[in-house]
Formats: structure tokens, C-alpha cells, sequence
């Protein structure tokens, strides 16, 4: 299997949710710390945690790509102004998708299937391992959302809108 | 009567989690529709690629974030919940 080229688009944005992340993860730990809950395999479950969710973006963000690197060389025809009327009338023709779509489609829906697959084994994991602490493994997963949320509140100067 | 009880809260729990669970299915179905759509707009436009393909990453991570919620929380109702309802339910009635 040869090593897929990593895009700026996701590289970026995997960046700007790790960070995020870890923000957020150091950010749990202190409430953790100061309600008298913190322990190692607290420490070790959240960023068991905070690892996951970090790589299950990046796993997602590589599916998108993947998907995107498929048009390379496709080019479809613009929709005429018939195609967009009909689209505008009629949703399930918005919905119809080219043979190429419809298999974009069925390669990521494979891989939420794969992802949300170890994510229940990560989450079945901590819970029936005594070892670990359920609720500092699973919050993490729920950060990502989070600093998209936060991102689009405080954008960033630096990138361009388009 | 304590058993009925039970009975009834492991049912809850279970359909609880059924329907939590549904949730995941939903964020699968609308991420790949999403992608596909946006691939057939890159195919038309292929200079946008860059700026699609960057929303598209945030777009669907926050869609599949749903999907998590309903896993998690399934997977707490098969697991957790039951059990601490029941301690719930006996510490109620003194036994």
C-alpha cells in the first residue's frame, strides 16, 4: 500500500483541531484535577481519548480527500439553466447523483461505517475495563465539534474566506 | 413486583439505546450524499477544489459528531445505565 499524499487543506485543518483538542483535553484534565477526580488511568483515558478523536478527524479528512483526488481528470458538464430549474422544483432530482458520485458516496460511507465501528470498540473498551475512566475517554471525542464551533465563531485572521 | 420493575427499566434502557443508536445512521447516510455532491461541483469547477474540499472536512466532522453523541450515549444505555438503576431502584426500596 503506497503512502497517500497529505494535502495542505488537510493538514491544516487537522492541525487547527489537534491543537484544539489538546486544549481542550489539558483544559478537562484541570476540571479533573480540581474536583479531586484526577488519577493516571484518568490521565492515560483521556488521551487515549483525545487521541482518537484526533485521528478519527484525520481518517475522515483522508476519506474527503480521497474522495475529492477521484474528480482529478473528471470534467463534468456545468448544469444548464433546464438542469437547475428542474433541481430547484424537484428535490429528489437535486439528490440524483453521476456514477461517480455514486460511488464517492459509497466509499464514504464505508469509512464512517469503519470509523464509528472502533469508535464502539473504544467506547465498549473503557467501559467494561475497569481500568480505565469512561467519561475522561469519551468527552474528548465530543472536542473536535467544539473547536469547529469556536473556529466559526473566532475565525482566523489569517485564512482566507473563499 | 421488583422484578416487573426491573423488567421494565432494562427495557427502557434497551429501546433507549436502539434509538440512540439510529442516530449514528443518519450522519453516514447525509456525510456521503455531502461528499458526493461536492466531488460532482469539484468535477464542474475544478479550481474550487481547495476551498470545497477544506469546508467539506468541517462539514462533515461536525455532522459526524451527531452520530457520535448517539453511539456514546447508546453505548452508556447498554452498559451503564442498567446497572445503576438497579442499584437506584434497591437503595429506593431499602434492600
Amino acid at each position: 500500500m503506497s503512502l497517500l499524499k497529505v494535502e495542505q487543506a488537510v493538514r491544516q485543518e487537522t492541525l487547527r483541531i489537534a491543537i484544539g483538542v489538546a486544549v481542550l483535553t489539558v483544559l478537562m484534565i484541570g476540571v479533573f484535577l480540581i474536583i479531586g477526580r484526577f488519577s493516571l488511568p484518568m490521565l492515560l483515558s483521556a488521551l487515549l481519548g483525545a487521541a482518537f478523536a484526533i485521528g478519527n478527524f484525520f481518517w475522515m479528512a483522508m476519506s474527503v480527500q480521497g474522495a475529492v483526488n477521484r474528480m482529478d481528470g473528471v470534467q463534468l458538464p456545468p448544469k444548464t439553466e433546464e438542469e437547475e430549474a428542474a433541481e430547484a422544483e424537484d428535490p429528489k432530482a437535486a439528490k440524483e447523483l453521476t456514477p461517480e458520485g455514486k460511488q464517492i458516496r459509497g466509499s464514504i460511507q464505508r469509512s464512517y461505517l469503519v470509523r464509528m465501528a472502533l469508535l464502539a470498540g473504544l467506547a465498549v473498551l473503557v467501559i467494561s475495563v475497569p481500568f480505565f475512566d469512561p467519561i475522561a475517554a469519551l468527552v474528548p471525542l465530543l472536542f473536535p465539534r467544539i473547536v469547529i464551533s469556536l473556529g466559526s465563531i473566532f475565525p482566523n485572521k489569517g485564512v482566507n474566506p473563499q | 413486583m421488583i422484578e416487573l420493575a426491573i423488567g421494565i427499566m432494562l427495557c427502557g434502557c434497551a429501546l433507549g439505546a436502539g434509538i440512540a443508536l439510529i442516530a449514528g445512521i443518519g450522519p453516514g447516510i447525509g456525510e456521503g450524499q455531502a461528499v458526493a455532491k461536492a466531488c460532482e461541483a469539484v468535477g464542474r469547477q475544478p479550481e474550487s477544489k481547495s476551498a470545497v474540499t477544506s469546508t467539506l472536512i468541517l462539514g462533515c466532522a461536525l455532522a459526524e459528531t451527531t452520530g457520535i453523541y448517539g453511539l456514546v450515549i447508546g453505548i452508556l444505555l447498554i452498559f451503564v445505565a442498567p446497572g445503576r438503576f438497579v442499584d437506584i431502584l434497591m437503595s429506593a426500596i431499602g434492600k
